[in-house]
């Protein structure tokens, strides 16, 4: 069959965006302008909405569909089937009349610019709901609703109950929305579709999936939280605190009856088993009898319709639970009858507010005669409520009685709750709706705003419309919701409604349930105190229990976050050790015990310069004194160095002695200027730390006792060997990688020493000040003399290492390094203080580092491979002997100089630095 | 071109604004910002006509790649270097008193905090493209170093020399398990070179012990990097006392840089059932254990610093459960929509902080009143934070969601919706700071040019990544995680 | 000699410098203790490198990672100097348990 575009129904929704941008502006001056005007688009789209019924009727839905992340299997497909159809309805009817009524409501309210930003929001989330075929996208719009609804009760937030109520609202609507999203993917792995038409057409095959039941638990969990079921109820009172209008939109006829509509969607998977129906007959009775009990004990307007909606939603659960089809359609004609009266009921309390300025039942009376057109409605809406004849309340009590009485499973017990439920709805309509019109004394003055026909208009149209659907059901009937209850049970239903029914069983029960509904109303200041004391003696409300709740995860979670974030450095170190500890002894202990070790002859040197390297750092970690630390990790240090050198690695060496004593000298200036080293724990904690650490090294030590024995991998950098004589001209295998095929990790070492230098820079810039006797001292002359030729060696063998580097030990690192130490020691000669920063090293840095990325122009120029050496000649000289100069020889020179330079400037810096102390201390001294 | 000239060019830049710096300091440091970030700017365009192919084969190609993530990663640390350089200039008061003191009105050790990012942006485009363990450690150690010194460097702070020292330690720590990891994994299979590995270590029943030694070590130190529980502890700490826009730095682009480094190199050892066997586990416990401790610490946060801190370690356990689903797209595009909302918080906090001089989320109060158009840019960058509907950060939570679903991790899943819940409640705070609270004065609160065209691209960037998501999942692509160029999988083969 | 003399070594010195980490209590030496555990890994990797002779020569990439862990070890050494430098000079102490107001 060919489905009709529903490109309308779309450009509608953007439409709402925009105007939820657009209108606020124009609300800012004249909110009534703006309901009037922004509520064309709604209307339109009713009128569309409208015209597609009777193609409904037979079957035939609007659809349209576009990518949107495709990459994870998501498109937004929207099909609009009987209930979707239905609940468009709602949204747009009844959201154009909100939007005339909220526009006028909150004139000249600083509410009014975000009331119509956030509720067009709301209306494109709601249609959304409404339309979406895909999961992820229904979830989309689903969220999209709870965020709408928190702003929007928001709105009021000078009061601090709006603000908690809010929060309730977010909360527990938010996180119901998530079970639902976990529901929802776990539904669509376990089906394999994500789309609701083709789960629907699987029917209950899933229930037989292992996982149908965390299915379950998790969807019903989103429903229950939207549609405010026990024990999720408590939100829905607290959103009262919004604005009338949003009362009467989000928390009566169109939000709340999201849930309903997702339990209805998936009503043909799950409808008939046993658990789904156990579970929604249960809370379903259970929040209809507590709602209405809740609601004898109000006297505030919209707290008496707020609870008798949350009631009305309990009934709704429960007739999707009876799982046959008559409870199918009671509840979907349920459905429109109480988003009409409710809706109405509620715009009406709005109304009196306004006129009055107050909303407590107790004290309001009369206005039927200040407010004759409004008291037609309210009383229309409230008859409709009551389920009188011949108004469309009347059929939906019928239908529900019906198939309460038809029930498979406690029948009895149903009806006898469902009686309960209608007659307390019957004492509110008539508390909400007759009371305060009726005259019983002298006619209160309103406030003539409350006249304005944008705020009649309204709740006189919905109840009118409650009136005629009463008076001719079919135009309900026939089309629309036969469209809805057949797509709910999954196979064509015709719904016939008829006002007369003829004289049986649920009649009687009608009458009945007038008849004690009327009674409770006339005896309401009897019957409220004795619930509100009934009420009273439970231990708890339920939004206590969630603010203490609340409170008490929150405070929990502080401790437990200052626990672990204490602040304290040492703390920090031990956790993250002891963390790795746990890491290292899963990967030794889940498999495999300890590894072999292959046992060998020991030689005397290496055993001699471990067993020194092992004490050393024993010595060094348990040392007090300032210099023995110094001096035990410095053994250390060079120690490491002689292994590199037994190894055979002479440039690993070279390098590692001389930054070693760099490193060394540093420790040492900053050092002296601190105060001793000592511990001050107790006893104890040295104890506990022992046993830390002893935890922390066991770990190390087993995993590494496991790794052990490893056998030898093949080599696999035979290549860059055998390349590197003869395409870059070296011999000195590790420079020539350094500068060759390694150029680029050169570079970024080389701006790792460039940083260091230029942090160490900026972090000491303008501490410490020159003192020039220090210099003097150490420029003694026998020191001068002393120094005076070992400066011009040191400098020539730094020049030498450099231009040797490429085939024997040295290059630029160690060269740099060698004539940095000789530049230290000659401008000491001089009596010139080395703690005083040069101009020259920045720019030794900077030129350095720009000579090695310039370095890479000649095989730009060349069109060669990035870096690769580009040689220009070789030139034999003196102890260098055969020098090539090419790029790769200016990158090393670089390197040379940056070397030079950061060594230069981060001495000075530091030594410069740790200088002050010295002149503060003497100064107190003397 | 060449990719690898992109870098070279980063650091060309760095270098002429130091010189120039040093020997014609410019009297407003504002220009080195923006010659940086401008700079940075045409680098970033040439990330789009750089030709992949044109990599040397020989000298560069065996530890360096420009695939598809590579690339869209360097896009990522040079939009973020940009945006806190453009971010630095707005903070610049608050930066030069906590650099010279109050009384102190020298100018110096301000050029350093534009300088440096650009060396740490450098590091991280080389981490992004670093597939030889040797250059990824000294890429790694270029931006941790270069983080040192920035994040200290309002000397004249308590709070931001004890988060150096905390950094300083810490990371010098996770530097020497790397190392040694590094060694250990090189010790089991004689390689460093992540091609090699991918094709080596998945069928290696040798040396096991040694491997899982090695990686378990190298997985501690990338956690201390990507912030993940229990080697998270530094990041609330430095996070708060760190200067703003280091602060954003950290948990854009350092941590963002980091989640690649980590996905690159866990991907052979998860391959290797032996070994993956042991590291799945781990990986699950301690994404769980970030997901819960990151959500419950930012519950109690009353300093946007710190709040921003906990959700980032939050975000780090979505982003390895994303890595555990073993699709990186999704971890990618999760990056890419978390530096957009982060980077737009940053900002935010910076320009109230100015005004206000607290970075309490009191500081925020009222401020729907005084700057309307910058507590909707926060409203969006909250929401996306927290994963509402229509805005990237949904998209992102809900496909690392899709794929741990898809791969079977339910009780990570009933762990993370949970946590994703949570994240309602702390991000909302903002905005219930923003819209519902009195503010101390109702002045409103002047943005500069600069912020403002910033702010507006950073927020429109996650409204538009949270309606058309396929704007992000074009630049990624499927590309494999580790790319194995054909020549290197012939040579491991044959051993 | 055996490889495992020279890792066990290695492994020693790196449980040393675990140890120092966490009983001591000075800022200076901690990071001392530092290099120790970057001593040990890099004593470690030469240790790998000269085990695995190629033609007669040790394995370049571990001894090329092992200078550049040594000079990053030196630029680390400066950076976090001048950064307790200037702790010191705010606070006057460089022990840890006088770091905590950044908690919670």
């Amino acid at each position: 069959m060919d489905q009709p575009p529903m490109e309308m129904y779309v450009a509608g929704m953007i439409a709402l965006v925009f105007g939820a941008a657009f209108w606020p502006l124009l609300a800012r001056r004249r909110a009534d302008l703006a309901g009037w005007f922004s509520a064309a688009v709604p209307a339109g789209m009713f009128f569309w909405l409208l015209g597609q019924v009777p193609e409904a009727g037979q079957g035939v839905f609007a659809s349209w569909s576009a990518d949107w992340v495709p990459a994870m299997g998501v498109g937004i497909d929207f099909l609009l089937d009987g209930p979707g159809l239905l609940l468009s309805l709602l949204v747009t009817g009844i959201g154009a009349l909100i939007l005339i009524y909220g526009g006028c409501y909150l004139k000249g309210s600083p509410q009014a610019a975000p009331f119509f930003c956030f509720i067009h929001l709301f209306m494109l989330a709601m249609l959304g709901v409404a339309c979406s075929d895909h999961f992820i996208v229904f979830f989309v719009f689903w969220e999209l609703t709870s965020v709408a609804s928190y702003l929007l009760i928001g709105l009021g937030h000078a009061q601090i109950e709006a603000r908690k109520a809010a929060l309730r609202a977010l909360v527990v609507t938010g996180a119901g929305g998530l079970a639902l999203l976990a529901g929802l993917i776990l539904l669509g792995e376990a089906s394999g579709t994500y789309r609701f038409s083709e789960l629907q057409a699987q029917g209950g095959a899933i229930v037989e999936h292992a996982k149908f039941l965390p299915i379950l638990v998790l969807v019903l969990l989103g429903t229950f939280t939207k549609s405010a079921q026990f024990p999720f109820h408590f939100w829905l009172p607290g959103a009262m605190a919004a604005p009338t209008p949003v009362s009467a939109y989000l928390h009566s006829a169109t939000m709340v009856k999201a849930g309903v509509f997702l339990l209805a969607k998936l009503y043909p998977v799950f409808g008939q088993t046993e658990e789904w129906r156990t579970t929604l007959m249960i809370f379903g009775s259970l929040t209809m009898l507590l709602g209405s009990l809740l609601a004898l004990a109000q006297t505030d307007l919209k707290r008496l319709l707020a609870y008798s909606t949350m009631s009305a939603l309990g009934t709704l659960v429960l007739l999707l639970g009876l799982g046959t089809t008559l409870a199918v359609e009671a509840a979907m004609v349920f459905l429109v009858v109480h988003a009409l009266y409710k809706a109405a009921l509620f715009m009406a309390a709005g109304v009196v507010d306004k006129a009055t300025g107050t909303r407590d039942i107790t004290r309001l009376s009369g206005l039927g005669a200040p407010l004759p057109l409004l008291a037609v409605a309210a009383v229309l809406a409230a008859f409709s409520m009551s389920g009188l004849p011949p108004f469309i309340g009347f059929i939906g009590k019928e239908l529900l009685y019906e198939a309460q009485v038809s029930a498979s499973s406690y029948a009895m017990l149903i009806t006898f709750a469902g009686f309960a439920a209608s007659a307390v709805n019957v004492a509110v309509a008539f508390k909400v709706g007759v009371a305060p019109f009726r005259r019983r004394g002298e006619v209160p003055k309103i406030n003539p705003k409350a006249r304005q026909l944008s705020l009649l208009a309204g709740p006189m149209l919905l109840a009118l419309a409650g009136t005629l659907a009463g008076l001719f059901p079919d135009l309900l009937g026939r089309n629309l919701l036969a469209a809805a209850v057949s797509d709910v049970v999954g196979e064509p239903v015709e719904v016939k409604l008829k006002l007369w029914h003829g004289f049986n069983m649920v009649l009687a029960l009608s009458m009945v349930t007038v008849a004690v509904g009327w009674a409770l109303y006339a005896k309401r200041e009897r019957i409220r105190p004795l619930i509100v004391i009934l009420l009273e003696r439970f231990p708890a409300r339920a939004n206590e229990i969630f603010d203490a709740g609340l409170q008490r995860v929150l405070a929990r979670s502080e401790k437990v976050t200052l626990a672990i974030q204490h602040g304290n450095l040492r703390g920090y170190i031990v956790m993250m050790l002891l963390s790795l500890a746990a890491l290292l002894f899963v990967a030794v202990f889940s498999g495999g015990g300890l590894g072999e070790m292959e046992a060998g002859p020991l030689r005397m040197v290496p055993v001699g310069v471990g067993i020194l390297i092992m004490a050393a750092a024993v010595a060094a970690v348990r040392s007090n004194g300032r210099l023995s630390a110094m001096l035990a990790f410095g053994v250390v240090g060079f120690g490491v160095a002689m292994l590199y050198a037994l190894f055979g690695a002479p440039d690993l060496a070279l390098t590692q002695v001389l930054v070693e004593a760099l490193t060394l000298g540093l420790f040492a200036f900053v050092l002296r200027r601190m105060p001793l080293i000592r511990n001050h724990s107790s006893k104890r904690r040295r104890r506990v730390d022992f046993a830390v650490a002893a935890a922390a090294g066991a770990a190390v030590t087993l995993a590494m006792l496991a790794a052990l024995g490893t056998k030898q991998p093949p080599p696999v950098s035979d290549e860059m060997v055998r390349m590197s004589v003869p395409d870059a001209y070296g011999r000195n295998i590790v420079n020539v990688i350094l500068v060759d095929f390694r150029a680029m990790d050169t570079l970024g070492e080389i701006c790792v020493l460039a940083i260091a230098a230029l942090g160490v820079a900026g972090l000491l810039l303008g501490f410490g000040t020159h003192n020039r006797q220090a210099d003097v001292a150490v420029a003694t002359p026998i020191y001068r003399a002393a120094v005076s030729w070992i400066v011009p060696l040191l400098i020539f063998i730094s020049v030498v290492i450099l231009l040797r580097g490429h085939n024997e030990p040295g290059g630029g690192f160690i060269g740099g390094l060698l004539g940095a130490a000789g530049l230290v020691l000659w401008r000491l000669t001089r009596g010139e203080s080395v703690r005083r920063p040069t101009w020259w090293s920045p720019l030794l840095i900077g030129g350095g580092l720009a000579a090695a990325v310039l370095s890479m122009v000649p095989s730009l120029l060349a069109r060669a491979p990035f870096m690769q050496g580009q040689w220009f000649g070789e030139v034999w000289l003196p102890l260098a002997g055969k020098v090539k100069f090419g790029s790769t020889f200016i990158f090393d020179v670089g390197v040379f100089l940056v070397v030079v330079g950061v060594t230069q400037l981060v001495l000075a810096r530091v030594l410069q630095s740790s200088e002050i102390d010295v002149s503060k201390s003497l100064g107190r001294r003397s | 071109m060449s990719p690898h000239y992109l870098e070279i060019f980063v650091i060309g830049l760095a270098l002429t604004l130091l010189m120039a710096d040093a020997f014609f300091p410019a009297r407003e440091k504002r220009v080195i910002a923006w010659i940086g970030a401008s700079g940075l700017a045409i680098v970033f365009g040439l990330l789009f006509v750089v030709d992949p192919a044109a990599l040397p084969p020989d000298t560069i190609a065996p530890y360096y790649s420009a695939d598809p993530h590579a690339l869209f990663f360097k896009g990522l640390a040079l939009i973020a270097t940009i945006f806190v350089l453009l971010l630095g200039c707005d903070f610049m008061p608050v930066l030069r008193r906590g650099i010279n003191g109050a009384d102190n009105d020298r100018k110096g050790g301000v050029a350093e905090s534009f300088i440096l990012p650009l060396f740490a942006c450098a590091g991280m485009m080389w981490m992004a493209s670093a597939t030889d363990l040797i250059f990824l450690f000294l890429s790694l150690e270029l931006v941790t170093i270069s983080f040192y010194v920035l994040v200290a460097s309002m000397r004249r702070q308590v709070g931001s020399l004890e988060a150096g020292v905390k950094y300083l330690l810490l990371g010098a720590l996770s530097t020497g398990m790397l190392v040694y990891g590094i060694t250990w994994v090189f010790g089991a299979t004689g390689m460093t070179k992540m091609s090699q590995l991918a094709v080596a270590v998945p069928g290696m029943t040798d040396n096991i012990a040694a491997l899982t030694f090695g990686s378990m070590l190298v997985l501690a130190a990338l956690a201390f990097k990507v912030g993940l529980f229990p080697f998270h502890s530094w990041i609330p700490d430095v996070y708060q006392g760190a200067p703003t826009p280091v602060t954003a730095f950290l948990a854009v682009a350092s941590k963002a840089a980091a989640v690649l480094v980590l996905a690159r190199f866990l991907d052979p050892f998860l391959n290797n059932p032996e070994i993956a066997a042991k590291l799945i586990p781990v990986l699950g416990v301690i994404s769980g254990a970030t997901l819960l401790f990151g959500n419950l610490g930012a519950l109690g946060q009353y300093n946007f610093k710190r709040l921003m801190a906990y959700s980032s370690i939050a975000h780090a356990g979505f982003l390895l459960l994303g890595i555990l689903g073993r699709d990186f797209t999704l971890v990618s595009f999760y990056l890419g929509a978390y530096v957009c909302m982060t980077l737009a918080a940053f900002f935010a906090i910076s320009i109230v902080r100015r005004s206000v001089g607290r970075d309490d989320l009191s500081a925020f109060n009222g401020l729907a009143r005084r700057n309307p158009a910058l507590a909707f840019t926060l409203v969006v960058s909250a929401a996306s934070l927290a994963g509402v509907p229509l805005t990237a950060g949904f998209i992102g939570k809900f496909g690392v969601l899709m794929g741990a679903v898809n791969a079977g991790y339910w009780p990570l899943v009933a762990v993370a919706v949970p946590a994703a819940a949570v994240g309602f409640y702390y991000y909302f705070k903002i905005v219930r700071h923003m819209f519902w609270e009195k503010p101390d004065d109702l002045e409103p609160l002047p943005v500069g040019r600069l912020s403002t065209t910033a702010l507006a691209l950073l927020t429109a960037g996650t409204l538009v990544l949270g309606f058309y998501p396929r704007l992000l999942e074009r630049a990624i692509q499927d590309a494999p995680i580790v790319p194995i160029p054909a020549a290197t999988a012939n040579t491991a083969d044959t051993p | 000699m055996t490889l495992e003399h020279y890792l066990i070594a290695a492994g020693i010195l790196f449980c040393t410098g675990l140890f120092g980490m966490i009983v001591r209590r000075n800022i200076l030496v901690i990071f001392m203790c530092l290099e120790l555990i970057l001593a040990s890994a890099t004593l470690t990797l030469v240790a790998f490198s000269r085990f695995r002779l190629t033609s007669g020569l040790p394995d370049i990439d571990a001894q090329m990672l092992v200078f550049f862990v040594i000079t990053v070890a030196a630029a680390e050494v400066a950076v976090g100097l001048a950064i307790i430098v200037s702790l010191y000079r705010s606070t006057q102490s460089v022990h840890m348990e006088d770091l905590h107001t950044l908690k919670g």
